[in-house]
């Protein structure tokens, strides 16, 4: 098994990037292990940079059934708490209830949804290194490659390395 | 072409003036604060005097502090809701506007959400509102829709908060990877270690996906329910089913307005005319005109089943506004809510930046006019007539109110001074749009004409 290497490569645009993919496909081994950018990648691009499938949805549906379910306790069990007769409603009236399970459904969802979000970027993280920041603060789109020792100097001429 | 993108972002960059002295956000800020202390004053004197020093009084007991909540809330529609709308339907002369709109959310929220507040006189005792165990033994009632009230807004402000920092994380990579010193500490701070990783611009555009389609609802469904804190009263006038998408409709149509105003004054103050367009005025345009046909309709619907019916409370209250002691608020609303604004915004020179200004300042008047008309004249003339009332807001009502504005407008200068107003990379995102789109039409063009022409010689232009 031949040694392997990391290899971050720094492309001036979309064009430059799309070559040095088509160049590492071709190397036997070769893996793009990511790509980084000051904004999305265009959606060509993106789909050839492995990435999971977020799963922020699924946190939004989770925090919006809490929420919901926290609103209702809240709601049915205060008004129990408390059994005022109020305009012929019952104690535990449905409608009010549900509008307050609604709003509880949605504040639930936003604030899943946010640390669904934290938690599928790893954030907050400290690791950074500064001449890839730099690079990408400056436009530039900055690509690690896995790749095998033998085939990065030749993939290291298609673009300017970082680190090796 | 990335040379060109990058110009192009350093530019805006430099226009949003981050890192330099900016004299007239300073003035404005500083301006906009000395307003903004005369709210506290005010409220500072009730508190001392008690609620007594308004003009509130039985029956009227809801006068300019709900009227300004309503107007607060409806204004906040602004943000959020068009933001969420123009993602969701993919509109890409959305990026400039989605940031400046959001903050105006928050900001609205935040303001507005003091009111009730302030209305409570005792302010101190806003915790009665919360479900706590407690020795008083009171429990707040949930089916008052004053408490649906709180619930709705509490989550929509922590919703607007959420949706409008979750795309602020990019831009403070941006800026701390481009600044030094103690700025650089502090954006880092914010950017919360941001690499721009494709796996984070994926989980990013996800979760803001996500947001937008919880949001719409969300915000939709605030001003049903402030709407309701009125529509499930036996007060004339108040009791409506249209009260719902009626309020919403306004809230949009105000906050819309409120967008308009800000983006003007943002374009000529920053010098932004590059990003907040002519284009982006006339398609927000062609939207707030839309708004004020549905605002008329409303008004005319809600206005002509009262006159129809003829029921004598309710027409009492009808005709106090359109020939009794509110005629005169009531004719200005209808003249700038819809007469000017149907007269402007139709043709194409009327969704340029200063008309558009000029037709929301009228209509920011005519909707809190619009709000104060549903409240007060109601409260005056109740069903039971041994209760009629009269009513003059005092003058600590409208110093609050004055303070309102000058502390909403301050907030949004501090905002607009330390963080970047219009999204880099939503805007940056949209010039590669740009380029790949007039690239790939370039690349669909370029073999059909090879195929026609031969090259001329030496490679022709």
């Amino acid at each position: 098994m031949s040694e392997r290497t990391a290899l971050t490569l720094a492309c001036t645009d979309d064009v430059h990037l799309a070559e040095v993919l088509d160049r590492a496909q071709l190397v036997d081994g070769s893996r793009v292990r990511d790509v980084r950018s000051s904004s999305p990648l265009a959606p060509s691009l993106a789909e050839r940079v492995p990435t999971r499938i977020p799963r922020v949805p699924i946190f939004a549906i989770l925090g919006g059934g809490l929420g919901g379910l926290a609103a209702d306790l809240i709601a049915s069990l205060t008004a129990q708490a408390d059994p005022m007769i109020t305009g012929h409603m019952p104690i535990v009236a449905a409608p009010p209830v549900g509008i307050i399970t609604y709003e509880g459904i949605a504040l639930g969802a936003v604030l899943a949804t946010t640390l669904g979000v934290l938690i599928e970027c790893r954030l907050p993280s400290s690791r950074r290194n500064s001449e890839v920041a730099s690079r990408v603060a400056r436009g530039e789109l900055v690509v690690t490659l896995d790749v095998p020792a033998n085939a990065a100097d030749e993939l290291s001429r298609l673009a300017e390395p970082i680190t090796r | 072409m990335t040379n060109d993108l990058q110009e192009r972002e350093n530019r805006l960059v430099g226009r949003l003036s981050l890192d330099r002295f900016r004299p007239g956000l300073v003035v404005g800020a500083g301006l906009t604060g000395l307003v903004a202390l005369v709210f506290f004053y005010a409220w500072g004197i009730q508190l001392r005097d008690g609620i007594g020093v308004a003009g509130i009084n039985r029956p009227v007991f809801w006068g300019v502090y709900i009227t300004t909540f309503v107007f607060w809330i409806g204004i906040s529609h602004a943000g959020t809701l068009i933001s969420a709308i123009l993602r969701v339907t993919g509109a890409e002369w959305r990026r400039p506007v989605t940031r400046c709109a959001e903050a105006i959310t928050l900001f609205a929220l935040s303001v507005g959400g003091l009111f009730p507040i302030l209305h409570m006189g005792r302010a101190w005792k806003v915790y009665f509102m919360l479900p706590i165990p407690n020795s008083r033994g009171l429990w707040p009632n949930f089916r008052s829709p004053l408490m649906w009230d709180a619930a709705a807004i509490t989550a929509y402000i922590v919703g607007s908060f959420l949706y409008l920092s979750l795309p602020l994380i990019p831009d403070m990579a941006i800026l701390r990877d481009r600044s030094k010193g103690w700025r650089r500490r502090v954006f880092g701070l914010f950017a919360l270690g941001w690499q721009g990783s494709a796996q984070q611009w994926r989980s990013l555009e996800s979760g803001i996906k996500v947001m937008a389609v919880v949001i719409i609802p969300l915000a939709v469904s605030v001003h049903t329910i402030v709407s309701w804190d009125f529509a499930m009263t036996q007060v004339p006038m108040w009791t409506s089913t249209i009260f719902g998408p009626y309020f919403v409709v306004g809230a949009i149509y105000s906050g819309i307005a409120m967008l308009m105003i800000a983006m003007a004054l943002l374009r000529w103050g920053m010098d932004l005319g590059d990003y907040l367009s002519d284009k982006v005025f006339n398609n927000l345009g062609l939207l707030f005109c839309a708004m004020t046909l549905a605002w008329g309709y409303f008004t005319f619907a809600e206005h002509l089943t009262v006159w129809y019916a003829n029921e004598v409370a309710e027409a009492r209250v009808l005709w106090s506004r359109f020939t009794g002691k509110w005629a005169g608020p009531f004719w200005t609303m209808v003249i700038v809510n819809f007469v000017i604004p149907i007269c402007v915004l139709p043709f194409r020179w009327g969704r340029k930046p200063l008309p558009t200004a000029l037709v929301s300042l009228g209509v920011l008047v005519g909707m809190w006019l619009e709000r104060f008309l549903i409240i007060v004249p109601s409260l005056e003339l109740p069903r039971l007539a041994y209760t009629l009332g009269d009513y003059t807001p005092s003058s600590i009502e409208l110093m609050v109110l004055i303070g309102s504005v000058g502390l909403f407008a301050f907030f949004y200068f501090a905002f607009t001074m330390n963080v970047p107003i219009i999204s880099v990379w939503e805007v940056r995102e949209g010039w590669e749009h740009e380029n790949s789109h007039s690239g790939a039409a370039a690349a669909a063009a370029a073999p059909q004409t090879d195929a026609r022409t031969p090259e001329p010689a030496g490679g022709g232009s």
